[in-house]
């Protein structure tokens, strides 16, 4: 029951992240909006709970779980932004 | 109610009379208005972290004038909501610990600041759009400036944006 919870608080964390990178920054076409949704609330989801122990050292409360989660998914968001637009702008050597 | 919120109240209803019958610039006024009772109303009756109630009420405008608005003002009206939201955040991050706490009053004072300069670009752009700004006239050619405030917008919104799965 405990593990449902965990998981519940993480994915509101992650969604809330992903959600605020929506307002902050919204992407540039449909694929760019499911790419990015995917990899932030996947990337909340996943490394929320580790930012915050390992490097952020906030105290252990479902607040700060929520709180690392949701700044997780939005810096991912970000990275992800970045990321599409660098591959996007690098062009292969012609043969 | 209390005098801050007879002010806002005022302000509003003048922004909304200064529309001019532009119906998107109402709906704005009305959002902010129904975001800020419904927020004010969630703190008033003591329920704990206020700043989620408000920043999700500021984040669901800050999208519907993302995805609705046409004009180049509305895009500035879209900023203004985004710094309304960043403060919530920053509100919210501090109660809950993850960095040195913001004072309520500062909390305060920042979002009505806000919620002022939001009445005053939708009421400004209301008055504007009334003495010929959005005219071409030569007469009007004092006002060039502004005029871009009723241009389409540069960006449209994602969902507006063409984009084959396959490129």
């Amino acid at each position: 029951m405990d593990e449902i919870v965990t998981v519940a608080i993480k994915a509101a964390g992650a969604a809330s992240g992903s959600a605020l990178a929506l307002v902050f920054q919204p992407p540039k076409n449909k694929r760019d909006f499911v790419v990015r949704v995917v990899f932030s609330f996947g990337v909340g989801l996943l490394l929320g709970q580790t930012i915050r122990d390992e490097y952020l050292h906030w105290a252990q409360t479902w607040e700060t779980m929520v709180a690392a989660a949701t700044i997780t998914s939005m810096a991912s968001w970000w990275v992800m932004g970045a990321a599409v637009r660098i591959i996007g702008a690098w062009k292969p050597p012609k043969d | 109610m209390t005098a801050v919120d007879m002010a806002l109240m005022i302000g509003a209803a003048a922004a909304l009379a200064l529309t001019g019958m532009n119906f998107r610039a109402m709906a704005w006024v009305m959002a902010m208005a129904a975001s800020y009772a419904i927020s004010t109303a969630y703190w008033r009756i003591g329920m704990p972290h206020g700043a989620v109630v408000a920043g999700l009420a500021d984040a669901a405008i800050c999208l519907g004038v993302y995805f609705f608005g046409r004009l180049r003002w509305e895009m500035h009206l879209w900023r203004v909501f985004q710094v309304s939201v960043a403060i919530n955040v920053i509100y919210l991050g501090g109660e809950v610990g993850t960095w040195p706490e913001l004072s309520h009053n500062a909390y305060s004072v920042m979002l009505e600041a806000v919620n002022w300069a939001a009445l005053a670009l939708i009421g400004g752009t209301g008055i504007a759009q009334a003495i010929g700004a959005a005219n071409d006239h030569p007469v009007h050619s004092i006002l060039r400036p502004l005029r871009s405030l009723f241009r389409e917008r540069k960006t449209p919104a994602f969902t507006k944006v063409r984009h084959l799965w396959t490129k």
